[in-house]
């Protein structure tokens, strides 16, 4: 021991006492925390860094007290630790939390070692910990954050691989099933270019310039040796290190074959307009033809019947004559065949407002009525749309009227047209039983009969009933009247017996607004200019009209 | 093509294939088709009626108002005027016309004929051709009478 001069030891005081603040604001100004401990790891100094970080004290952090504010979860192995260094003279190391007492937690790294006064003699121990809790937190969410991608990638419904050379070095669930693998053993380390059709390799250069030639579709060659027809989206990924690709697939093969259904209808559906427009050019064609035809065969057996009275029966000559009046019977027959064929048409049923239709109707037949009758027309507009063929719709109207016409021929009288909207309750009425309930729009005419016997009425529904002699009409009777309703779901009740004469109701389904759209992209036809808000003079059933 | 007008065949049929006919009525006949017209001016003629002719259904328009005849063959096809404006207009001009239209077309107007449409516009009658010369000597008959 070497003794101090008294008169150095003033200034040796004073040098210690200088390096002593010296440390003391060296370690308060430290950015890391500082704690000091005995040679058997007690604490007695802790830094002002310190306590920010653990939430202590200088006081509460003396002795054991550091230890409390250790985490619950790292307390007992960070102490067994930090004692265990210090017994054994060893440097400490350790991630470890803070737990604070305003709730909060701080991740920090602890690095300790030994202090030593002489390189045999321990004095104690110091011990600096770091912040570390951003880095804790960022190193967290990237775990989760992993997580999530991982679940998301096997529970993907898309097949997934990732491809290193061409190799297949990873496989989702449905990457599996897609392949027809029953294990990732089974295809991870096999070529791609083996089991992808055309070959994806064809583009690796493109991928590799982040030019990937995405989305593409290709054939997947399945383990039990089926195909499926898939699309791919592709991009180049970092996987483990190595440069891959990353190919997503989705199984279109239902999308392909309904592809191919749809170019296969199209063909058909063109091949159908073709021979539909075929056909129209073919009716129209026999129309002009059936006209001239019909010219020649008039002249034909129109002169042979005149000359063959001229004939004696017995001659040759009227033998040839009746061959031809024979033969020229044939054709009249064939054309008439011909015509029939032009005439054959599927009704082309569309929104019909009828309360236009009946209008345009009874403005043609006016003029044509005959004088002693007089028309009186009630009709609500608008009514409500129905479904139904225009031309059909127009002879029915027709039709009716004629054979009211027909009906009140000898006295006249008084012919009344209403048309409104209705509701139909289920009914028992023989003529009503097959409407369902609902909406419907309902035609009735009525008129003085008369001059018309029972038997006429009766008559009145055979294909001709309404054409009294019968000849070059295409029959509009009521029968025909009644199939025409019938092939649009309505019904037609005929009654005698009312005060006022003959009463025919006709009732059409009213058309459900909901699928005017579906049957017609451009609404209700012919009443672009009636389908409108009444008018005040039109609003509803009260307008008479008196036509004569 | 010969000149139109009025003519008279009555003793060309046979007495036994004859109708009863009515006194001299006078029968009009539209039609463009030469072979037609002579056809049923042939006919007509040899039952004993008095015909006229026209070719188109302004031809017909003037005739009649020259001389209405007793009963109008009107054909429905005709160049410039067809057989319904015609009838429609006889209609107009002369109420109590007796038509009886024709037509060896086919063609629809709606779903009505022509023959349909004619009867509408007040023809008494129709024939579609080609017809049997025995049918139209029975329906003019038939319509003269009444």
């Amino acid at each position: 021991m070497s003794s101090v001069d008294p008169s150095n030891q003033g200034t040796l005081d004073r040098s210690f006492k200088t390096t002593e603040a010296f440390l003391h604001t060296l370690a308060n100004q430290a950015s890391i925390g500082i704690l000091l401990s005995d040679p058997h790891g007690t604490c007695h100094f802790v830094n002002q860094r310190l306590c920010e970080l653990s939430g202590l004290t200088i006081a509460t952090a003396a002795g054991e007290g550091w230890g409390k504010a250790l985490h619950a979860d790292d307390r007992n192995r960070v102490l067994d630790e930090w004692h265990e260094a210090a017994r054994h003279v060893r440097p400490f190391s350790s991630e470890f939390r803070f737990q604070r007492s305003d709730g909060t937690t701080r991740w920090v790294h602890g690095e300790g070692f030994a202090l030593r006064t002489r390189p045999s003699e321990i004095s104690g121990h110091f011990l600096m910990v770091r912040d570390i809790t951003a880095r804790k937190q960022a190193v967290e969410a990237l775990c989760v954050s992993e997580e999530r991608y991982r679940s998301l990638v096997h529970l993907s419904p898309h097949a997934i691989l990732v491809t290193v050379d061409d190799t297949i070095a990873f496989a989702n669930q449905a990457g599996l099933r897609m392949m027809g693998m029953a294990s990732a053993k089974e295809l991870l380390g096999r070529s791609c270019l083996d089991l992808i059709r055309p070959s994806i390799s064809e583009h690796g250069a493109s991928v590799k310039t982040e030019e990937a030639p995405f989305p593409r579709e290709a054939t997947i060659l399945r383990g039990d040796g089926t195909t499926v027809e898939v699309e791919i989206v592709g991009a180049p990924i970092n996987f483990d290190g190595l440069s891959s690709l990353l190919l997503m697939f989705t199984d279109i093969t239902e999308r392909k074959h309904a592809q191919s259904a749809y170019l296969i209808a199209r063909k058909e559906v063109e091949a159908y307009r073709q021979e539909a427009l075929r056909m129209e050019a073919m009716a129209i064609l026999s129309g002009g033809i059936a006209h001239e035809f019909n010219n020649c065969l008039t002249a034909i057996l129109g002169f042979s019947e005149l000359a063959m009275p001229f004939v004696s029966p017995d001659s040759k000559a009227h033998g040839h004559l009746q061959q031809v009046v024979t033969a020229s019977r044939r054709a009249r027959d064939l054309v008439n065949q011909m015509l029939v064929f032009r005439r054959q048409s599927e009704p082309a049923k569309q929104p019909v407002s009828l309360h236009v239709l009946l209008k345009e109707t009874l403005r043609l037949l006016k003029p044509v009525l005959q004088e002693n009758i007089t028309l009186e027309t009630w009709i609500q507009t608008p009514t409500h749309p129905v479904l139904a063929d225009p031309t059909q719709l127009h002879q029915v109207f027709v039709s009716l009227l004629a054979n009211a016409e027909q009906a009140m021929k000898a006295t006249g009288g008084i012919l009344t047209v209403r048309l409104s909207d209705v509701r139909m309750e289920p009914s028992s009425d023989g003529y009503l039983a097959q409407l369902t309930a609902g909406e419907y729009v309902c035609l009735t005419t009525t008129y003085n009969n008369q001059g018309t016997m029972a038997s006429e009425q009766t008559a009145a529904f055979t294909p001709r009933g309404a054409a009294p002699d019968g000849e070059g009409r295409s029959g509009v009777g009521l029968a025909v009247v009644e199939g025409v309703i019938r092939s649009h779901g309505g019904a037609m009740r005929v009654s005698t017996e009312t005060a006022n004469g003959t009463s025919v109701e006709v009732y059409w389904p009213a058309l459900n607004p909901d699928d005017i759209a579906d049957t017609a992209p451009g609404g209700v036809t012919r009443c672009d200019q009636e389908n409108r808000a009444p008018s005040k003079h039109e609003d509803s059933l009260a307008r008479t009209e008196k036509e004569r | 093509m010969h000149a139109l007008g009025s003519h008279n065949h009555a003793a060309a049929l046979p007495d036994a294939e004859r109708v009863s006919r009515t006194s001299m009525s006078t029968v009009l006949i539209v039609d463009d088709e030469d072979a037609i017209r002579q056809l049923i001016r042939d006919a007509l003629g040899q039952a004993g009626y008095h015909v006229s002719e026209a070719r188109d259904g302004k031809e017909g328009l003037l005739r009649y108002r020259q001389s209405p005849a007793d009963l109008v063959i009107m054909d429905i096809l005709m160049p410039d005027q067809d057989g319904l404006e015609s009838i429609l207009t006889l209609r107009r001009e002369f109420p109590a016309a007796r038509i009886i239209a024709i037509t060896g077309g086919s063609d629809m107007i709606g779903i009505l004929n022509f023959l349909d449409v004619a009867k509408m516009l007040g023809a008494r009658r129709t024939l579609q051709k080609p017809f049997d010369i025995k049918h139209l000597l029975d329906v003019v008959q038939v319509e003269l009478r009444t």
